[in-house]
């Protein structure tokens, strides 16, 4: 039933490393983020004596460095590849084609992420040396290592809608902008949530803006994290994030998170095919 | 530069129109560039809740900081984007060749080609952001200080554009340059904090003599709220006069500007060879 696609997984990889100078260059930018991102956050920690909220500064540090990975996993640009095609009329190519288009980019996906993920054996081994395996059971690691492929599943199914959106609008640069900031934000990789939960319960030391109370920025906090659990972004990074650092912990909380995954899984995949199903419609109506 | 201007004036009537054409998609790019600076935001002020400095920068010094760097950031944006093209594929698929027709300078015409007004968001949020936080720190402007400013904002914006122009020239050599490009311009998010907080030698000095987008908002912000000292300690010697910042300032933004100049008429030249 697969054999037919792995030809796209296997070129997708085949293309990944066409472009060496490239994947030299995007290792070196997770080389400066990781040690940006390291300076940045021990700064910050060590201004408060060593934990902000009671997260440790190493837990914290854990937090960025094997977000770095998840993300990497999470992260799909297929967006780009669809609507181009569309923008084109390539797509009508793969419809006369024996093989589901959905499927034949979700081969390509998996193939350029099996790419991205090979070039990044250098920054992986510097993510364990900087989390080590802390505290790290068989039990989560399994648990971490389900809900890192359904943050991949989640992360194509999102892409995949987004790049179809391009059949109704022409140009989605400025929506594939949106996109990034949306996760950047609500997806946890800026700010981990259960530190937003934090802000709200505990409080504060010091009130950065003078004329704004802090039961209001408590309630704007705790605005941003419940509109975060409302939105599939968490889903994608947040929880491998949390479940590998300890942030997620106890069986009722991971359950929870994981349910959560599946439930995005099952409503991404819904929402995917309905608008698959329009756009062929489309496609047709333009034709004739 | 009479010419120049007219030429210019034509491309922008052009662009306002395509800007009419595509609506929705250039609001999501403003509000999109506008949610960024607010996550960045979003962070300062949590952590802010907590502690009241990070290695002795209050929330609105660093707000200051950050403002400035999106202001100059967003002016780059606006009128300086179309120089991606060149690295993003107008020389893989031949498309420059038709700057090398036309009877105006080939930067300058890759310059009026487009204006991206997606940058506007970017630089009014950081605009705001800077005015705020100038009221609360009380910092007020002598005439000198002004015009301190003012170069400041200059040497910024042809440092950024130098650094852009290198990046794009690479592609004369490589074909593609757009990943570097992306790398290099993302490293510049890195020097929206001011530099002291990153406690390392080497990333300091890379952000001012590497690629100096330290320079661009780093020097420029430092001049108005720290002594010589403690700049002096980033910079990594000691010096006496403020003027000299700014003496360092244009120095830096000449060197880089030369050398982008004589990347990019080399590259001009390599191009030349392998079209013919």
């Amino acid at each position: 039933m697969f054999e037919k696609y792995i030809g796209f997984t296997q070129n997708a990889i085949k293309e990944i490393y066409a472009y060496k100078f490239r994947m030299f260059i995007w290792l070196l930018y997770d080389f400066i983020f990781l040690f940006v991102e390291y300076f940045l956050w021990k700064a910050i920690f060590t201004a408060n004596g060593g934990s902000l909220y009671n997260i440790s500064i190493s837990q914290y540090i854990n937090y960025i460095a094997i977000g770095l990975l998840v993300t990497r996993i999470a992260r799909c640009s297929i967006d780009f590849d669809v609507a181009n095609e569309v923008k084109s009329g390539n797509v009508i190519m793969n419809l006369l084609k024996p093989y589901s288009y959905i499927k034949m980019n979700f081969a390509k996906h998996l193939g350029y992420t099996v790419g991205t993920l090979f070039n990044m054996i250098p920054v992986l081994v510097l993510i364990f040396i900087l989390t080590g395996f802390k505290g790290l059971t068989l039990n989560i690691t399994l648990v971490f290592s389900i809900s890192l492929v359904f943050s991949f599943l989640i992360g194509f199914l999102f892409s995949m809608s987004i790049g179809l959106l391009a059949f109704w609008l022409t140009n989605i640069w400025g929506l594939n902008l949106f996109k990034w900031n949306l996760i950047a934000i609500f997806s946890g990789q800026m700010i981990a949530l259960n530190l937003l939960f934090k802000i709200a319960r505990e409080g504060f030391n010091n009130l950065p803006i003078s004329f704004i109370s802090e039961r209001f920025l408590q309630f704007f906090f705790l605005g941003i994290g419940y509109l975060s659990y409302l939105l599939p972004f968490q889903a994608m990074t947040y929880t491998p994030s949390g479940i590998y650092t300890g942030m997620i912990s106890g069986f009722e909380n991971i359950s929870f998170h994981i349910i959560l995954q599946v439930f995005w899984l099952v409503i991404m995949t819904l929402i995917v095919n309905t608008m698959w199903k329009r756009a062929q419609k489309k496609i047709v109506v333009m034709g004739g | 530069m009479k010419r120049f201007l007219l030429i210019y004036l034509a491309f922008f009537k052009q662009q306002l129109k395509c800007l009419m054409e595509y609506k929705i998609d250039f609001l999501m790019g403003t509000i999109a560039l506008g949610i960024q600076q607010i996550s960045t935001f979003l962070i300062l002020l949590a952590v802010f809740t907590q502690i009241n400095a990070i290695a002795s920068y209050s929330f609105n010094e660093i707000l200051l900081f950050y403002g400035y760097s999106q202001i100059v950031r967003g002016i780059d944006h606006i009128y300086n984007d179309n120089i991606w093209s060149v690295g993003w594929g107008k020389i893989q698929d031949g498309s420059f060749s038709l700057y090398l027709t036309r009877p105006i300078n080939i930067v300058s015409h890759i310059i009026m080609e487009k204006i991206q007004f997606d940058g506007i968001g970017e630089f009014l949020l950081g605009l705001i952001i800077f005015i705020y936080a100038k009221l609360q720190l009380n910092l007020v402007f002598s005439l000198g200080d002004h015009l301190a400013f003012f170069i400041f904002l200059i040497t910024g914006l042809a440092i950024y554009f130098a650094i852009k122009l290198i990046c794009a020239s690479i592609a004369f050599w490589t074909v593609s340059s757009g990943e570097l490009m992306t790398v290099t311009y993302e490293i510049n998010s890195f020097s929206k904090y001011p530099l002291d907080i990153y406690k390392n030698v080497v990333l300091k000095s890379l952000l001012i003599y590497f690629l100096p987008f330290g320079v661009v908002s780093y020097i420029p912000m430092a001049y108005f709220l720290r002594d010589n000292q403690s700049i002096g300690k980033v910079l990594g010697f000691s010096y006496t006069s403020n003027n000299f910042l700014i003496m360092l300032t244009l120095i830096i933004t000449i060197i880089f500007t030369i050398i982008s100049q004589f990347i990019w008429k080399l590259g001009l030249k390599k191009y030349n060879a392998s079209g013919t």
